[in-house]
């Protein structure tokens, strides 16, 4: 694991999940889960973080998707990317407790990073497959300086007199070769 | 009439008694789809859509046709063409439907537990039409309901469940709905084709179809599901037909009464003999897919009373 893998994205960045573990036992997790959540909600303290969005995180028990698979959830359900979910299949499949899947959206606008402590515990973070990418590149300086030229209208491209001519003087050259021989 | 779930995902969460509800009300369904009129209106005003990520011509045709008797707008999505092709995922999907606005919504998917998840995100009642290797249940309700009526009865019956049981999501349904109703099941197969630790489930494992045949009042061969495949399950097809392929010498050691089922579609000369299947004294697989369009009926209507009680309710809380 790495810091960046804490680091909150900014809007550039592909749509993110990250997924942690909580240590809690079935009769503390109504207190963890995000509806309802108010000013007491643990979850975010124990993320390390300022905020969450509740709106935008899930806390659910394995067995809940146990069929269905945490990895295939990701991937699937969610379109995160096939390579990075694979990258932590093993720790993925090993989860069997209590998740939390923190959306992107969750820490939209926020910069910082994730510092999580007991109970809770980085499992990954996992980014969207993107088909389409966006430059980052953004225009200089320079573009963006200069002169907006008075108002002329741009020409319709010319009509090909040149190469009409040129066809024409062609035509005439060769009936007269053929003209010559006859 | 007892059934208080708002989806009908698996047999797993249902209690004996409703089990028996859901039965009770699809012997009047088949008694309605007998009768010239075959009309009811217990789905009207109310938008079914079917969606199947795995093709089954059969299953949603049945679906189809039980939501058009009951009265309800029946839209068919073919999502192995559609937006599943294109990237879309089952959240997606799921926030797609509910804008859509259906009030039933009938999924067959490939990958166990998807139909679940789904169920988690639609604001529909949601019918699972086969997830996986997971659960089939209108499919072992139909077969509970073909059995009360050929037998009678739907408790103390000895049921011999063959062949390809490891790909089967209709076997697990049927074993765990037969156990709720105290019969004793059998499950004859191959040890390749044998789920691991199959025998939790409180059944008796055979490798031998003479003994596990041995006086059963049912026999439900299973499709060999060749396309679920991957490896060297079975020596050959040849070699499997002639060990667990139901053919009438094996059949002799059931009872003389036993009636021969298969969810089709079937392999003939397989998992089981042509003239079996089509003998009509002791295969009741016709009946099974009349009994399917009655149970489907019977499940959609029980959701549809659920889903108007609990919209009715809110309605209430609203106006207090």
């Amino acid at each position: 694991m790495t810091h960046a893998e804490f680091d909150f994205v900014t809007e550039h960045d592909p749509r993110t999940m990250w997924v942690f573990s909580l240590d809690v036992s079935p009769d503390e997790l109504p207190a963890w889960e995000p509806d309802g959540a108010d000013d007491q909600w643990p979850l975010p303290g124990a993320l390390g973080v300022s905020h969450l969005d509740p709106a935008h995180v899930e806390v659910f028990p394995e067995s809940r998707i146990s069929e269905y698979g945490l990895a295939r959830y990701l991937v699937e359900a969610n379109g995160m990317s096939e390579k990075s979910v694979a990258d932590a299949a093993q720790s993925l499949e090993a989860q069997t407790g209590t998740i939390v899947i923190v959306h992107g959206k969750a820490v939209e606008g926020m910069k910082g990073n994730f510092d999580p402590a007991h109970p809770a515990h980085f499992v990954g973070r996992f980014s969207e497959r993107t088909s389409l990418k966006t430059s980052p590149v953004q225009p200089g300086p320079k573009v963006s300086q200069g002169t907006i030229q008075s108002g002329e209208a741009a020409n319709p491209p010319d009509f090909p007199w040149k190469i009409i001519v040129i066809a024409i003087v062609a035509l005439v050259l060769l009936g007269a070769i053929l003209w010559s021989l006859a | 009439m007892s059934f208080r779930h708002r989806h009908l995902l698996g047999i797993e969460p249902l209690h004996p008694t409703e089990i028996s509800s859901v039965l009770d009300l699809a012997d009047q369904y088949v008694d309605l789809n007998q009768s010239a009129m075959k009309r009811s209106d217990a789905l009207s005003g109310l938008t079914q859509i079917n969606m199947f990520f795995e093709n089954s011509t059969r299953t949603q045709a049945s679906f189809e046709l039980a939501g058009k008797r009951l009265g309800a707008d029946v839209m068919n999505m073919a999502m192995q063409a559609s937006s599943i092709k294109k990237g879309e995922t089952l959240i997606d999907t799921a926030l797609t439907l509910n804008a859509m606005h259906p009030d039933l919504l009938v999924v067959r998917h490939p990958h166990s537990g998807a139909v679940n998840l789904l169920a988690e995100k639609v604001n529909a009642a949601v019918l699972n039409a086969g997830d996986g290797r997971h659960e089939h249940p209108t499919q072992a309700l139909l077969d509970a309901l073909t059995i009360r009526r050929e037998k009678g009865r739907l408790h103390r019956l000895t049921v011999a469940i063959c062949g390809d049981i490891a790909h089967s999501r209709v076997a697990r349904s049927n074993l765990i709905l037969l156990g709720k109703m105290e019969n004793r099941v059998r499950l004859v197969g191959p040890p390749t084709l044998m789920p691991s630790k199959i025998e939790e489930f409180g059944v008796e494992v055979y490798d031998d179809m003479k003994a596990g045949l041995e006086g059963a009042d049912v026999v439900m061969m299973l499709r060999l599901q060749k396309e679920r495949m991957d490896g060297g399950f079975i020596p050959s097809e040849r070699e499997y037909y002639h060990r667990f392929g139901l053919d009438a010498e094996k059949l002799s050691y059931a009872k003389d009464d036993a009636i021969v089922m298969h969810p089709g579609p079937m392999n003939r000369g397989v998992e089981i003999d042509g003239t079996i299947a089509d003998d009509i004294n002791r295969s009741v697989i016709q009946e099974q897919v009349e009994m399917g369009v009655a149970v489907r009926m019977a499940a959609m209507d029980l959701l549809a009373r659920n889903l108007r009680s609990e919209r009715n309710a809110n309605n209430e809380g609203i106006m207090v």
